[in-house]
């Protein structure tokens, strides 16, 4: 039988892909190694954070899982960056490995038209220069309309701890070898990435008094918008930090890490894929924060948060005992960096299909990306396109003022890749438009034409939006006229001297109001709000001009932002373009000037150059 | 389908038109060299780069043309960023319009208005700063204007408006850690944001104040004489030319029509207007010279007002300059010889005397018209009224065009709205717009992110063969 969407991996991406494809109506198989490692989290027991929290918001308003499974396997919940404005909170959860990878096999399990397969993919199936499908490690053909690789760090995978190595792409499995070489000869070019782990410490063995307790957020706020309630009960994290022995150490041994490239690249804080870099890039730092956190409910496990390293184990030891509330430590496993293959992912269309090779479908960690939550992003992606693809329908691709997600998938396939890739808030040019607080109206009306969420579900999630705005029409319709009673009123509950008539709107634009004080003032104004969506209605309100400006600005870009570029428009022989611009221009097929504009090699006056012989080709002029 | 790479290599003469010593003629683009070629058949065959030769110009039947210098500059040392054939001739209009045929035979087009220049802002040869500068240089009208634009051309305000991006940037990128970085580096933007954007806008404001001085260098300023009939108004607008350009009688009424001048001053290119007498009239002629003349006080940059110190500040005149309220002006009290003391004296000091000289008014200066040395005079204290920042402002690199000056205001007052949205404790991800609307405005300046129809009417205003 032929697959309509054949997907190989069971990651985060994997998941993804599969329960998209599956949910789109397409006849789905998740060949996997091991159906045991399915939603297994390789790194850190955390799902979300700051920029990966949206990306988990975004992923479940497209009907994904992931923000479902944190929300069941999640044993401590907090929003980072609380203190700021909804646009960049980064919801977070800690969550318990073991129930998380139960959850999402049951999951896939439960999901119609889709089937596991135990296997490991060698090989490509190519058919009149289309892929067909993969043939196993034991030369079973599985063949296939459209095939999704996520396979992670697994492809050549091999495993640093100091000068020891072992080949895998985790700790007990195996790597994948045949997949490697297959895509390189499918003219894909392969590059090679490391990535660090911490050491894993036993819980009774850690000195707790000298660290510092972090605890949840109470009431914890889910992930997802179909989550109705969270557990109260809440684990506790705990902090401690690096010093300056910590530092000495690291710098004595820096020779002996695998992972310390010898170069600091950059002046700004960048990600810090292990603690050595860390320590040579901010060299005057003093001290760096630890995050103590448990595996789960039951483990025995702490991981170590901030101390990613491939130092060989004893210089591991060294560090631990330097450290104050690690000193007697007890090391379960010591920390180790992996070295995979990934694929450039500039070799791939905006909806992740291989340029060279239709058919093919790449999301996830092969793609050079780093992060569970930035893998699920590209994983659901990937299906809904490989879904649309295998029924021969156009892709879906979001813009960039849209979603993270899209920032994500643009940033990939048109920059270059130095390392690793994570996702920044600073990397979206509209953060003030992609906050937590506005996914469900930009995303859920997209999954529902997708079929991913059903009618009720979309209702339902729409309503909240509703809310706030029909709070925000009260606010502005609600006029306090300073009449006796009223200054009265606000003298005593507020002290706010009210000497001219204003609306509750302009009221909520002071600094010295906020919608608790207001609410004392005039409870129903906020009448039904839940805390999230009054604190959202606050920011949006004292931040009004902001949003607004922000959203002019992206209105006033649009036009050359969105101006299509004609299918098979000529930009060889252009005069003024320059070769490498006409060059990946012609492989990229940019639809639109502002695409185009993103490709590397592609400088401003090219832009100009392609801008007007669009609008020379159209015959009016350049807007 | 044409191939469009024909259509694109551009012909201009770089001098102007008539009869001269030298004709220069420019071609650039993909097919400049294969034009020269075919012009000069004899040139070395590959043309050496960036060396003259001379050669005999052939028009297409064969017939020579002129015997010139052609010199072939390769993309990678053109200043427009593609082949760049320059070819000096004779210069004979008939054979620089053979030639120019013959160029256009070879499939060159003749090139727009500031096309030459265009193309190296295009190709990144030369920022829209440096751009704009090379028209400001071939247009400005002072020595001193032709300097602030070559400083331009070669790069100083660019550089300057780098160094002040590099600081807005490490602003917004402190601003951003705080927010991507929160867990790491803590959630308070470190303080040197805030020094950082206090730094990026006072030089801002810096250089948007130099527009002042800059945009009188480039602009020049008009300057209109005004005051009662007989006051000395063409007397001293003679004096400050320094030749007898305006008519001078003792009958009121003389001057009817504006006159104008252009002089030189502290390196602003002054337009002097002398003007009718003000005064209620019936005559027809000498009524539309009293218009005229409040129009150009209107008009003016900034207003000489003179009067007849022996014949006293009258209600009149006080009428005639509150019309002028808020502008740049100077009050001149002429025909100081006639207060009784020595012409000479009163003219070599004709400093301010206040209120100490009896009934004049405030702020008015003393001076005699006819006294020898009254233009030295009248022009120090034009320049002070008009070019003072000039001569301050002269070392440094200035703005030339509204433009800049509009867009450096603009990063300027943008730099100031984040810092003070860092002060009253809004969230870092608002105080960032302004840090990125404030780049956003510098990196149009430079060019990178001008719009399409700016660019258009920017190079529109550039003399062909530019
Ligand atoms: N004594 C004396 N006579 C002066 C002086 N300046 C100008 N005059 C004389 O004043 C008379 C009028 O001078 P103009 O310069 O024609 O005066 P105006 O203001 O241009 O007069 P209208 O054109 O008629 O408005 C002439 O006879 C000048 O010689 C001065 O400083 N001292
Ligand atoms: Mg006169």
């Amino acid at each position: 039988m032929t697959w309509d969407v054949l997907v190989v991996g069971g990651g985060h991406a994997g998941i993804e892909a599969a329960r998209a494809a599956a949910g789109m109506g397409c006849r789905t198989a998740l060949l996997t190694g091991d159906v045991r490692a399915i939603g297994r989290m390789s790194c850190n027991p955390a799902i979300g954070g700051l920029a990966k929290g949206q990306l988990v918001r975004e992923i479940d308003a497209l009907g994904g899982a992931m923000g479902e499974l944190a929300d069941g396997a999640g044993i401590q919940f907090r929003i980072l960056n609380r203190s700021r404005g909804p646009a960049v909170w980064g919801p977070r959860a800690q969550c318990d490995r073991a129930l998380y990878a139960r959850l999402a096999r049951e999951r896939l399990e439960a999901t119609e038209r889709l089937a596991i397969v135990e296997g490991m993919a060698e090989s490509l199936l190519e058919e009149s220069g289309r892929v067909a499908g993969v043939i196993e490690e034991s030369g079973e053909r599985l063949f296939a309309r459209t095939v999704v690789i996520t396979t992670g760090t697994f492809l050549n995978g091999l495993m640093h701890t100091g000068e020891r190595r072992t080949e895998g792409g985790r700790v007990g499995e195996a790597p994948a070898r045949g997949l490697s070489s297959a895509l390189a000869r499918a003219g894909l070019r392969l590059g090679r990435f490391k990535t660090g782990t911490p050491p894993r410490l036993h819980r009774d063995t850690i000195d707790y008094d000298a660290c510092t307790p972090q605890e949840g957020d109470d009431p914890p706020a889910p992930f997802s918008f179909r989550t109705k309630s969270l557990p109260r009960r809440q684990a506790l994290c705990w902090l401690t930090s690096t010093n300056a022995r910590v530092h000495a150490l690291i710098r004595e041994n820096l020779h002996r890490s695998p992972m310390y490239s010898g170069q600091i690249r950059g002046t700004g804080p960048r990600y810090c894929p292990s603690v050595e870099d860390k320590i040579v890039r901010f060299a005057d730092k003093e001290r760096h924060t630890l995050f103590l956190e448990p595996d789960g409910w039951d483990s025995e496990e702490i991981y170590v948060n901030g101390l990613s390293t491939s130092l060989p184990e004893d210089v591991q030891r060294g560090i631990l005992a330097a450290i104050p509330a690690l000193s007697r430590a007890r090391m379960i496993r010591p920390g180790y960096a992996v070295e995979y293959d990934f694929v450039f992912p500039d070799q791939l269309a905006l909806t992740l299909e291989a340029l060279d090779l239709p058919g093919l479908f790449l999301a996830g960690q092969i793609n050079g990306t780093s992060g569970y939550e930035e893998a699920a992003a590209q994983g659901i992606l990937a299906g809904i396109n490989a879904a649309l693809a295998a029924r021969n329908e156009p892709g879906f691709v979001l813009d960039r003022s849209e979603a993270y997600a899209a920032v994500l998938v643009d940033d990939l396939t048109k920059k270059g890749l130095e390392e690793p890739y994570r996702l920044f808030t600073a990397r979206a040019e509209y953060r003030l438009l992609l906050g937590v607080d506005t996914v469900v109206p930009r995303l859920l009306p997209h999954a529902r034409r997708l079929g991913l969420v059903s009618e009720g579900e979309y209702a339902e999630a729409m309503r909240s939006e509703e809310r706030i705005r029909d709070a925000e029409r009260g606010l502005r319709e609600r006029t306090f006229t300073p009449s006796l009673e009223n200054r009265r009123l606000f003298e005593e509950t507020v002290g706010v001297d009210l000497a001219a008539p204003t609306t509750a709107f302009k009221l909520l634009q002071r600094n010295d109001l906020s919608v608790e004080s207001m609410a004392l003032i005039s409870p129903e104004l906020f009448g039904t709000l839940s805390d999230e969506e009054r604190r959202i209605l606050e920011n949006r309100v004292r931040y009004e001009g902001y949003i607004r400006r922000e959203q002019e600005r992206l209105d006033k870009l649009r036009p050359f932002e969105s101006r299509p570029i004609p299918a098979g428009f000529r930009y060889a022989g252009l005069p003024g373009l320059s070769t490498e611009a006409a060059e990946q221009c012609t492989r990229r097929r940019p639809r639109t000037l502002g695409e185009a504009a993103r490709i590397p090699g592609v400088t401003p006056a090219a832009i100009a150059i392609i801008s007007a012989h669009v609008a020379r080709a159209e015959g009016s002029p350049p807007g | 389908m044409v191939d469009s790479a024909v259509l694109d290599t551009i012909v201009a003469p770089a001098t102007p038109a008539g009869r001269s010593a030298l004709a220069v003629l420019r071609i650039t683009g993909c097919l400049a060299a294969s034009i020269a070629r075919r012009l000069a058949p004899r040139l070395p065959d590959p043309i050496p780069a960036r060396r003259p030769i001379v050669a005999v110009l052939h028009a297409d039947d064969g017939a020579a043309i002129d015997e010139a210098v052609v010199t072939l500059f390769p993309t990678a040392s053109s200043p427009t960023g593609e082949d760049l054939v320059e070819i000096s001739m004779h210069g004979s209009p008939v054979a620089l319009s053979r030639l120019l045929d013959a160029a256009m035979a070879g499939g060159a087009r003749p090139a727009r208005p500031g096309e030459f220049t265009e193309r190296a802002f295009r190709s990144g040869r030369i920022d829209l700063v440096r751009a704009e500068a090379v028209r400001d240089l071939i247009e400005s009208r002072t020595p001193a204007a032709a300097l602030a634009s070559a400083r331009r051309l070669a790069g100083a305000l660019s550089a300057r408006v780098s160094r002040v991006r590099e600081r807005l940037l490490s602003a917004a990128a402190g601003l951003t850690a705080s927010i991507d970085f929160a867990d790491d580096v803590g959630e308070a933007p470190p303080p040197e944001v805030a020094a950082e954007l206090r730094e990026a806008a006072d030089a801002l404001d810096r250089l948007a104040s130099t527009w002042r001085a800059g945009r009188l260098l480039s602009h020049g300023c008009r300057v209109a004489i005004l005051g009662r009939p007989n006051a000395g108004k063409s007397t001293l607008f003679n004096a400050l030319l320094g030749r007898d350009r305006a008519i001078v009688t003792e009958v009121p009424g003389t001057t009817r029509d504006t006159l104008e001048a252009e002089v030189d001053l502290g390196g602003v290119a002054v337009t002097l207007v002398d003007t009718a007498g003000l005064r209620a009239t019936e005559d027809r002629i000498e009524s539309i010279g009293v218009s005229r003349a409040h129009a150009e006080g209107e008009r003016a940059d900034a207003v000489f007002y003179v009067f007849d110190v022996a014949g006293g500040f009258a209600e009149e005149d006080a009428d005639a300059l509150a019309r002028l309220e808020g502008r740049p002006r100077l009050l001149v009290a002429n025909k100081a010889d006639r207060l009784g003391a020595g012409a000479d004296r009163l003219a070599a000091d004709a400093d301010r005397l206040g209120s100490g000289a009896g009934a004049l008014p405030d702020g008015a200066v003393l001076v005699c018209g006819l006294h020898p040395h009254a233009g030295e005079t009248l022009r120090r204290l034009l320049t002070e009224l008009v070019a003072a920042e000039v001569s301050t402002e002269s070392a440094s690199e200035m703005l030339g065009t509204r433009r800049q000056a509009d867009l450096v205001a603009r990063a300027r007052d943008a730099a100031r709205d984040a810092l003070v949205a860092l002060g009253n404790g809004t969230s870092p991800e608002y105080a960032a717009t302004h840090c990125d609307a404030a780049l956003s405005a510098l990196a149009d300046l430079v060019g990178e992110t001008t719009s399409e129809d700016v660019l258009r009417h920017l190079f529109a205003t550039f003399c062909i063969g530019k």
